[in-house]
């Protein structure tokens, strides 16, 4: 007859090492042995946990192997901001920097101005150092306004995947990120209902 | 809204999402938590270490591809340890053709197989190093003296290097393994 308890996982446990001792040992081999799908089960798992203790750690691939695969993911993961179903990709129209002597390098207190198409709107921002942190002021406002427009939306600084700021678009459509730490960002937004994104964005005094 | 860097809690549904998200440390994770089931599975079909190096990339690469198509992310462990097998058989069977072609001697490589049970065992090893490292050290250590240690300590042993008494070794073992257990969650199938 089963038992309306089922055994603790002690007492499978000890059932399995032999060490079920006193009046337990009775109660638990008739639970068990009535054919206790739970008991089974649990005895399974508890099992197959020894088996993989006792076989010891999988020998880990070498160091290089793995930084190969790690890295490969750099290129992969701007696609997937890009891709996204229904976003659109802003077009990048003037950046300041790029009127510079190549060598120039940003440096601290200049700004950069940009201008990108985003569908029916324009995103001018401009990107001023601080120091080792950084802020991009913009505005985004339909292409052909005639300033009445009321702008809704909001803006996100994403970096390695993570949102590291974000806020709503004020009434002109302004917006301004602050302390932002230097390195590659991805400028994620809604506008008037469409979604778009700004990447990939070099911030830093050797973009 | 901030998130931390992936840690080895995070569960493989967490990194899969990070990783959509463009996030450098949720792959990472991904690559050293299921690296070695890989790599293993690549030993165990017998390639040589340049093509199990190859067979690696190749699978992480193939998991790159389609991870936005992964049907069971939490399950995405057991999905990349097949795709490993799928490459891994596919370079096996140039091995047989190689050599039938250039040394005609018998495609004994073809027979080869890793039978999911065995893919299985695999990937439950790799659970259960990873669940030994988030369950305390001394659970661990305690789990590693009663079913790794060879030859296996006796309780007397146990209960002078934990420092307790032989009567608490089973419950503290329970408790242990119930951690673990609960640690390594429930199985399914990714894709």
């Amino acid at each position: 007859m089963r038992n309306e308890l089922h055994p603790r996982l002690r007492d499978l446990a000890d059932l399995r090492d032999g060490r079920l001792t006193g009046t337990r040992t009775s109660a638990v081999k008739e639970h068990v042995g009535a054919g206790c799908d739970v008991c089974a089960t649990a005895s399974a798992r508890f099992e197959s946990a020894v088996a993989a203790i006792a076989e010891g750690p999988l020998p880990a691939p070498p160091r290089s192997v793995v930084r190969q695969a790690v890295h490969m993911f750099r290129a992969k993961k701007w696609a997937w901001l890009l891709e996204a179903p229904g976003r659109i990709v802003a077009s990048l129209v003037l950046d300041q920097r790029m009127e510079l002597v190549p060598a120039l390098r940003s440096s601290v207190g200049a700004e950069r101005r940009m201008l990108w198409m985003v569908g029916d709107h324009e995103l001018a921002a401009c990107v001023v150092l601080r120091g080792g942190h950084a802020e991009i002021v913009g505005q985004i406002l339909p292409a052909e306004d005639d300033g009445s427009s009321q702008v809704v939306g909001e803006i996100e600084a994403m970096r390695n995947g993570r949102s590291v700021a974000k806020i709503p678009l004020d009434a002109d459509g302004g917006f301004a990120l602050r302390g932002l730490s230097y390195g590659t960002y991805a400028l994620l937004g809604r506008v008037d209902g469409a979604e778009f994104v700004v990447a990939p964005l070099e911030i830093g005094d050797r973009a | 809204m901030t998130q931390t860097a992936a840690k080895d809690t995070d569960d493989d549904a967490s990194l899969v999402a990070r990783c959509l998200e463009g996030d450098d440390d949720a792959w990472a994770a991904l690559v050293e938590r299921h690296g070695p089931v890989v790599w293993a599975v690549a030993g165990r079909l017998g390639l040589s270490h340049e093509d199990a190096a190859d067979v690696f990339q190749s699978t992480w690469r193939t998991a790159l591809e389609e991870l936005s198509r992964v049907r069971e992310p939490a399950a995405v462990g057991g999905w990349i340890a097949r795709v490993a097998r799928h490459q891994s058989m596919r370079v096996r069977r140039g091995y047989g053709i190689a050599r039938k072609s250039w040394q005609h001697v018998a495609r004994e490589d073809v027979d080869v197989t890793l039978p999911e049970e065995d893919l299985e065992k695999l990937e439950m090893r790799s659970k259960v190093q990873g669940a030994l490292g988030r369950i305390g050290e001394r659970c661990a250590d305690l789990l590693r003296a009663l079913y790794f240690e060879d030859p296996s300590p006796s309780y007397q042993d146990i209960a002078a290097r934990f420092g307790m008494r032989i009567g608490s070794i089973g419950p503290t073992r329970a408790r242990c393994m119930e951690k673990m257990l609960g640690e390594l969650g429930g199985d399914r199938d990714a894709q």
